[in-house]
């Protein structure tokens, strides 16, 4: 798997077609969907921990994908409401079991692509 | 040898630098714990980290302020989790919003007189782009403070992100 992570508007997913064969017909946000890409990883977590799914059972429904992309966003105050807490927390603790067994993970900053894990060069 | 290790919440930080205790070989291993426990979330949540420490050998300090007057080991490795709680004790309980930054800087002098290899895990709080109360915002700068001097002091300083470490100084040593 293919993990792509960074803020909001920093061009992941241009950063993964610019890099991969995959193409904009084989992308979906909705998890566990017959596509290899996913993105919105972290609105996908938000979707499946209000409709009562848990950390593991949104793990396995990932398994299906090829590529996963997701926004960063464990890096503000913790926040007052309960929920987006366990959001935050539920995001953060996928990304690092994805990236785990990833063979991929990259980083997007301003466009920029920093690989973390993988042997691949990204442009 | 001071080793700075910051990321966002979840971001598996807390489970790189105990690598890093680890990894040193010393066997003295002190974990200074600076959370204030208040509810069961708080609770369970101490309770996740007591059980990834659980098997490393640490012996526990609580300490959710005045680490200068804290009864620190002297030698051997210790492991301070987490700066962001440490700020907030001192800021909004201890010393107030004047005195935090100080008072926490001349607590981690003394700490890295005493550790032969310290880690301090902070906290990334600075992203999420929230303008905040004036209270908050003091805190947070308060924080940002902290985390400038110590990435200043500090032999290597590293960012985790999805349980990844990027090296922002010190490679060589890691």
């Amino acid at each position: 798997m293919i993990l792509v992570i960074g803020g909001a508007g920093q061009r992941k997913l241009d950063a993964l077609l610019r890099n991969t064969n995959y193409n904009k017909k084989e992308i979906t946000e909705r998890l566990g969907e017959d596509k290899p890409v996913l993105v919105h990883l972290e609105k996908a977590v938000k979707e499946a921990l209000l409709s009562g799914m848990t950390q593991e059972q949104i793990l396995a429904e990932l398994m299906w994908h090829e590529a996963v992309i997701c926004r960063e966003v464990g890096c503000g105050v913790v926040p007052i409401d309960r929920m987006e807490r366990e959001w935050r927390e539920t995001v953060g603790r996928i990304c690092c079991r994805l990236a785990q067994d990833a063979d991929e993970v990259v980083r997007v900053f301003a466009g920029i692509p920093m690989v973390l894990k993988g042997e691949r060069k990204w442009k | 040898m001071l080793i700075l290790v910051s990321g966002g919440a979840a971001s598996g930080k807390s489970e790189y630098a105990e690598g890093l205790i680890v990894k040193s070989g010393l066997t003295k291993r002190t974990y200074i714990a600076t959370m204030q426990i208040f509810d069961a979330e708080d609770e369970r949540r101490a309770a996740k980290h007591r059980a990834m420490r659980a098997g490393k050998h640490f012996v526990t300090l609580e300490c959710p302020r005045d680490l200068l007057h804290a009864p620190l080991p002297k030698g051997g490795a210790v492991l301070l989790e987490c700066m962001s709680n440490l700020a907030a004790n001192e800021f909004f309980g201890g010393e107030g919003r004047e005195g935090a930054a100080k008072c926490i800087l001349s607590g981690m002098e003394r700490l890295c007189e005493e550790a032969e290899f310290a880690v301090v895990v902070t906290n990334e709080l600075f992203s999420d782009g929230i303008r905040y109360d004036d209270e908050t915002e003091a805190y947070l700068a308060v924080l940002a403070a902290v985390n400038r001097s110590l990435a200043e002091k500090a032999d290597a300083v590293v960012e985790v992100t999805a349980g990844i470490p990027v090296i922002w100084k010190g490679r060589e040593i890691l």
